[in-house]
């Protein structure tokens, strides 16, 4: 990727912006808010230009700017320029004819991103016809099943009279990025490609993404809030913040060097699956309201770097921290690095590390220094072969049964006293089913349930209802998970008055826990909508913590938020662990965001537990082939080892769960087994893995507590 | 994107754990105020409100402006036109028209508040218990529905109310609210199903606060919004059934008086003597209309998702609930499809119930 | 899709006997039949009302199950509505009422409905331009008029241009003109002219419902990620608006013909009465005024019949519409 990158910078660019403003009109009255305020964007033919920003950075508004696809209160400025044409201000039919054809796009929701009504392969065809009116439509559809079959559907035939709700997240982003290269364009902007979609089918579509680009030699502009994805697929990167690209440079350079204290700090603040436990960076604050920016340097108000003149003029995007250089004719040097800061000079000399620019709040270490060794702490929760099935329905009013969905089918879990248990699978795995069984504290439909020692089926509902304090939830979406209609203070309060607490106990404990989370006890008049984020996610732990639980249930809770504000949460977690003695149940897509915070780790598969163990056993030896696919498919934020990693690409989508399969459910996207002879395939075919310490390969490993569901494990 | 914008808008994260959050937020602004600001902005909402007010205080003050009585003839003006006597003349037996008109709006006034909040009262009760209990609970409140939408409301009236001669209006005002909360209901009880499976109702529960607190706390305060707007609605809607019913003799009976006797009584005289008709049929027009726009404007400033703040939202890391919404809804995966319609029919039906009230007559 | 529909109209069908039996039930009970009788000039001797109620089987002394009972057989095995108070068979007056009444309301509800969605449609993708805005105000002040007073002031309005020009221009009253002689062509115009009135006080409730609520559904659809996509892929604006953008807009809008026949059904009683039209819902005002149950509960048949056939086709619409249902 870097050769494609130096050999073909030179030459006249492709795609031009410049000072491209965007402007929202509001409400009647209300004044304009700017999106993007002048930006700056070359990309020459063949390149992959990462942009990187997080939510409100004018990243994605960006993209959409350059197609013309903004909604009419929207008020384009500047210039954008393919080769030696100018975009905006074309009429509707000429835009038309460069939409699909010069330009095509990749969006972020592949479901909303279709029509519902039309096939698949209709809307493929339709995309081919605009652009070339004389192809008839049985060479139309030959062409589509083609493109289908080059972005990895299987059957492309059949896949074509699919309608958008009947393929998975994967399949639909595959259809998508099908359609965008109909026509060979020559610039492929592809918006958050990969955000909705789970890690190992992110890594497909990826893959599908190089492919593409390589079959159509188009250029690529990657618009993203992960550092990771950015980091294996950009030649050269900019980070936009606030509507503005406030760094840019090759991308070895940008995460080597950052001279932003805005890039240096997200590279700080992402959890890293190879990196140390110790604390993440927060960025303080939130990103300055773009309605009310205030003169300077709109990142001033959280950067530590910060010094008077900052305030009071915004600095420009200038080359190797010197002033002068415009940056017009800089950014077409493809290896420039600029940056938007008065001391981009001294970061560029100083290379400092982020812990060393941004105060690193005190968080107290993780158990695994506990001075107690792990069989000796009561056990919290005990976990054994959980099952859960659903009925399969069908029909509007009269429903009927035509199978049953086997969401949880045989989970384990074991979590002592002070530890956090890493609950790791991509959707559909069962984890929050799992959860759900769990919080229920009835009897499950199989295995068995203890939490602190009691049978959860033996409970009385009194007993059940008096437990429920010991164990609390803190859920994904804290906007969703907090009544809009409640104060702050009765939200975190309801946990109290749900438990019979004394009037002047919830008066005395409501500050108290808003004061923990570090939330002003003042703001507990507020409703939801008036907290960001960040503290809607802490007003969320705060309601948890109300009434003192044993064990809470973190079911994704950082993944909804940016990543600057993410690390601030988990390092809040962190510390309220160590403070109360708490353990945590910590469920997660994000493999990094585990590694960073749990002790053990346990990886589910289509509803089934199939690793467990220390994190760091099971990170750095992993040996179910899922969890070595799911650690290769994580993208890191470091684009030598991006460069250097192989990786295990799985076939396919995960099985369905209404099927109840005989022998290892895997085997159908496993690598161990399509390299398996015969004999050996046998075994994997009819008889269901269980979970043991030690495969045959292993014999004698020293780590007891790390098990695994494979009859060929590694290591 | 645009979305984007408003969520940068928001109040500042806090430096850190330990250290409280300095306020950044500009001022406190409770929900009620935005709502408000909100409401000022639709200038239309505001025109409408000063006309039902200025209504309200006819329809009560009124009597008060005129030494004529609505019931009393005055034999020496039989079917003046409008005049500084009588402001909106007289009519065949020589009644004060504007004495007469002012009565009826009340009268009119009235009913329609009454059957929109006893209506609105058992549509709530009955969506969001239908809802949330789900199973045979929802089953046979949804026949009970679909039983009671088969009648056009206005044929079981018009069979009951000869029989209520001697009950008098309020038996009336509560026949009206019986045949008026089905599509309500409806709406109420897809809202409450989407709630139950948001996040804040599954925290109560797994806080153990027990279901009729739920529904109470967290349902109704939720589906609020939709019932303010419904209601307001409902009451322009039940003053067109009250007219239309009375018109044709089924509603209000002599002695009372609505503005539906008075247009029957004035319509076969409308070409010749106009004021016996228009006057009633322009206020009848006007405050349904006032209502209407009140209602519109109430849509916009309470609900989020309607057209003033109607902008595409697109939460940038929707994943994962997707997958925890398919196994916890076990039937969610096979049926995101008919869930997708089911929303699109809920919203449909929330319109319907607007529409159908305004046209039911 | 077939079993959908299947199941769709079976519950249908279970709906219909109960509403039915309701109806009869309610009929039954509220109307007095024998007070018709005995109110008679000169008062009929007693036995002998007791003899006609009894025939007509409208005897308040029989239970209303059983009066239920023989009404429902002679429906299902004759086909027979029963006979009404002046002793006439109910089947008669049906026959000739039943297509007065469907002229009117198919007519007026269909379109009701095309012009309100295109008009919707059209007011969505020009919002807050000024025929929006007309639009807007123009439906607002529909939906604030009760249906009869738009009849009537349709109906003033002809009388007033009949005055002012000394002839009719439109008629507004029957939906023939009596003893016209001429050929096919003669007839068929008069009727349309006399369609004319009555169907545009039914239309424009309708008209005016549907375009605010398709304005609605397609606002939300211009936001839409899909058509940002069909933009993308280089469609002109207009026809990704049509193609895309309307042919899902349109979805919803079958639930919402269900709804909005239960008010137009309503709004048809009183527009035949209105301009004399000798339909279902003049009949049923007729028949609830001289106490004739058999009548009324055939009127209440056919609302039944009419709302769950609106419902059924609602139902078959959408899964035409919408491929997310059928699977």
């Amino acid at each position: 990727m870097t050769t494609t990158a130096t050999t073909t910078a030179t030459g006249t660019p492709l795609l031009r912006v410049r000072d491209l403003r965007v402007e929202f009109t509001g409400p009647r009255g209300a004044d304009p808010v700017p999106a993007v305020r002048g930006v700056d964007l070359t990309l020459h033919r063949g390149e992959t230009l990462g942009i990187v920003g997080e939510s409100g950075s004018g990243k994605s508004v960006t993209a959409l700017a350059v197609l013309g696809l903004l909604p009419g209160t929207a008020r384009v400025r500047g210039s954008v320029r393919l080769d030696d044409r100018e975009l905006i201000g074309l009429p509707g039919r000429e835009l038309a004819a460069v939409r699909g054809r010069r330009i095509a796009m990749v969006f972020q929701d592949p479901l909303s991103a279709f029509t519902p009504v039309y096939r698949i392969g209709d809307q493929l065809v339709e995309a081919l016809r605009i652009h070339r009116p004389g192809l008839d439509r049985a060479a139309a559809r030959k062409r589509a099943a083609e493109l289908l079959d080059l972005v990895g559907i299987p059957a492309p035939d059949r896949a074509l009279d699919s309608f958008p709700h009947e393929f998975s997240g994967g399949m639909r982003q595959r259809a998508m990025i099908a359609m965008a290269v109909a026509n060979d364009p020559d610039v492929l902007l592809a918006d958050e490609p990969t955000t909705a979609l789970d890690v190992t089918i992110q890594a497909q579509v990826l893959d599908v993404l190089r492919t593409a680009r390589r079959e159509t030699g188009a250029a690529l502009v990657l618009v993203s809030h992960d550092l990771g994805v950015i980091a294996g697929m950009a030649d050269r990167v900019a980070v936009m913040y606030a509507g503005r690209v406030v760094e840019t440079a090759g991308v070895d350079e940008l995460f080597a060097a950052p001279r932003h204290p805005y890039t240096l700090g997200l590279v700080g603040a992402v959890p890293r699956l190879d990196g140390n436990r110790g604390p993440l960076v927060p960025i303080p604050g939130t990103p300055a309201p773009m309605a009310e920016l205030p003169p300077g340097c709109p990142f001033a108000a959280r950067c530590p770097l910060v010094e008077d003149r900052c305030r009071t003029a915004e600095p420009p995007l200038t080359g190797d921290g010197t002033s002068g250089s415009d940056p017009g004719t800089g950014a077409d040097g493809a290896t420039a690095h600029l940056a938007a800061c008065v001391r981009a000079g001294e970061l560029a000399e100083r290379r400092p590390a982020p812990t060393e620019v941004y105060p690193v709040p005190e968080v107290p270490a993780a158990s695994a220094a506990a001075p107690v060794p792990r069989e000796q702490r009561p056990p919290v929760l005990e976990v054994e072969g959980l099952t859960k099935t659903f009925p399969l329905l069908k029909g509007t009013v009269f429903k009927r049964r035509i199978g049953s969905v086997h969401a949880v089918d045989g989970v384990e879990l074991s979590i002592r006293e002070g530890e956090t248990l890493g609950l790791v699978g991509e959707s559909g795995s069962g984890k929050s089913t799992t959860l759900f069984e769990l919080l229920r504290l009835a009897a499950p439909e199989s295995g068995r349930i203890e939490l602190l020692g009691r049978d959860t089926a033996a409970l009385s509902r009194a007993e059940a209802h008096r437990m429920r304090s010991d164990l609390q939830i803190v859920f994904q979406d804290p906007m969703a998970s907090l009544d809009p209609r409640m104060p702050v203070g009765d939200i975190v309060a309801e946990p109290l008055r749900a438990q019979r607490a004394a009037k002047e106990e919830i008066a005395r404990r409501v500050p108290e826990l808003l004061r923990q989370v570090g939330l002003d006890p003042a703001h507990a008049v507020r409703y939801p909508h008036q907290f960001s984020g960040g503290q809607r996610q802490r007003i969320s732990i705060a309601r948890a913590l109300a009434v003192r639980p044993r064990l809470l249930v973190l079911d994704e809770p950082v993944s909804a938020l940016d990543v600057s504000i993410q690390a601030g949460v988990l390092n809040l977690l962190q510390s309220l662990k160590a403070e109360l003695g708490l353990s945590y149940l910590f469920v997660s897509h994000d493999l990094s965001v585990i590694r960073h915070l749990a002790d053990r780790v346990s990886v589910m598969y289509l509803g089934r537990t199939v690793e467990q163990g220390e994190v760091s056993a099971v990170f750095d030896r992993p040996r179910h082939p899922y969890t070595r696919a799911l650690l290769s498919a994580v993208p890191l934020p470091d684009p030598a080892a991006e460069r250097s990693r192989t990786r295990i690409l799985l076939a396919g989508d995960p099985p369905s769960p209404t099927v109840r399969h005989t022998g290892c459910p895997f085997r159908a996207r496993c690598p161990v087994y399509a390299g398996l002879d015969e004999g050996s395939r046998g075994r994997c075919e009819t008889e269901a893995p269980p979970l043991t310490t030690a495969g045959p390969a292993a014999a004698g490993a020293p780590e007891p507590d790390h098990r695994a569901a494979c009859h060929f494990p590694e290591g | 994107m645009t979305a984007v914008i408003a969520e940068s808008a928001g109040p500042a994260e806090p430096a850190g754990p330990g250290s409280p959050a300095a306020p950044a937020v500009p001022g406190p602004t409770g929900r009620g105020r935005i709502v408000l600001a909100r409401l000022l902005a639709a200038r239309w909402a505001v025109v409408g409100a000063v006309i039902v007010l200025l209504l309200f205080l006819l329809a009560f003050g009124g009597g008060f402006l005129t030494p004529w009585d609505y019931a009393t003839p005055d034999y020496g003006a039989l079917r003046q036109p409008p005049s500084g006597t009588h402001w909106f003349g007289t009519n065949g037996v020589g009644q004060d028209v504007f004495a007469q008109t002012v009565r009826g709006l009340q009268k009119s006034l009235v009913i329609g508040l009454l059957v929109a909040l006893f209506s609105t009262v058992l549509a709530s009760l009955v969506g969001a218990c239908a809802g949330y209990f789900g199973g045979w609970t929802d089953r046979l409140l949804m026949f009970l529905v679909d039983l009671m939408l088969v009648f056009p409301s206005f044929l079981v009236i018009t069979i009951v109310s000869p029989r209520l001669k001697g009950a008098g209006w309020l038996a009336f005002v509560l026949l009206l609210a019986l045949f008026n909360w089905m599509i309500t209901a409806r709406v109420v009880r897809s809202m409450t199903i989407s709630l139950r499976e948001r996040e804040f109702v599954r925290a109560a529960q797994f806080m153990g606060v027990r279901p009729l607190r739920i529904i109470s706390r967290h349902i109704l305060p939720n589906v609020a919004s939709f019932l303010i707007i419904d209601a307001t609605i409902a009451v322009g809607g039940a003053v067109m059934s009250e007219t239309a019913l009375s018109y044709f003799g089924f509603g209000v009976k002599a002695p009372d008086v609505s503005l539906g006797t008075l247009l029957a009584a004035g319509t076969s005289e409308a070409p010749v003597f106009p004021w016996l008709f228009y006057f009633a049929a322009g206020l009848l027009v006007l405050f349904v209309l006032a209502v209407n726009l009140i209602g519109d404007g109430l849509r916009d400033a309470l609900d989020p998702t309607s057209e003033g703040a109607r902008r595409p939202r697109r939460s940038r890391r929707s994943r994962t609930r997707a997958g925890a919404g398919a196994s916890a809804g076990a039937s969610a995966g096979a049926s995101a499809g008919a869930s997708a319609s089911a929303s699109a029919s809920a919203s449909a039906s929330a319109s319907a119930s607007a529409t159908t009230k305004r046209t039911s007559a | 899709m077939l079993r959908y529909l299947t199941k769709r109209f079976a519950y249908y069908a279970v709906l219909l006997v109960a509403a039915v039996f309701l109806a009869y039930a309610l009929a039954g009970a509220a109307l007095q039949p024998r007070v018709y009788f005995e109110a008679k000039v000169p008062r009929p001797a007693a036995a002998s009302v007791e003899r006609q109620l009894t025939d007509l089987n409208l005897n308040d002394r029989t239970p209303v199950v059983e009066r239920f009972g023989h009404w429902a057989g002679d429906l299902l095995l004759h086909g027979d509505l029963g006979r009404t108070i002046h002793d006439t068979p109910v089947m008669d007056d049906f026959r000739r009422r039943v297509w007065v009444s469907l002229r009117l309301l198919l007519i007026g509800s269909l379109l009701g409905m095309v012009l309100g969605v295109a008009a919707g449609a059209w007011s969505a993708v020009r919002q807050y331009r000024i025929s929006d805005r007309l639009l807007t105000v123009l439906s607002f002040v529909l939906l604030s008029t009760p249906v009869f007073l738009v009849a009537l002031f349709l109906k003033n309005g002809a009388i007033a241009a009949k005055d002012a020009v000394g002839h009719e221009v439109v008629p507004f009253t029957g939906y023939e003109t009596p003893g016209l002689s001429g050929g096919l062509g003669a007839h068929l115009a008069d009727w349309a002219l006399h369609l004319l009135l009555p169907t545009l006080s039914l239309a424009l409730g309708g008209l005016a419902t549907y375009s605010r609520y398709q304005r609605g559904t397609m606002l939300d659809v211009l936001g839409a990620d899909y058509l940002r996509t069909a933009e993308a892929k280089g469609l002109t604006r207009g026809r990704a608006l049509v193609k895309h953008g309307l042919r899902t807009a349109v979805i919803p809008m079958s639930t919402m013909f269900a709804y909005s026949f239960l008010g137009i059904f309503t709004g048809a009683a009183f527009t035949e009465t209105i301009f004399g039209w000798h339909g279902m819902g003049e009949w049923f005002i007729q028949s609830v005024n001289e106490q004739d149950v058999n009548a009324v509960v055939a009127v209440n048949l056919f609302a039944a019949v009419v709302v769950l056939a609106s419902g059924f086709l609602a139902d078959t619409l959408h899964a035409a519409l919408d491929p997310r249902v059928r699977s």
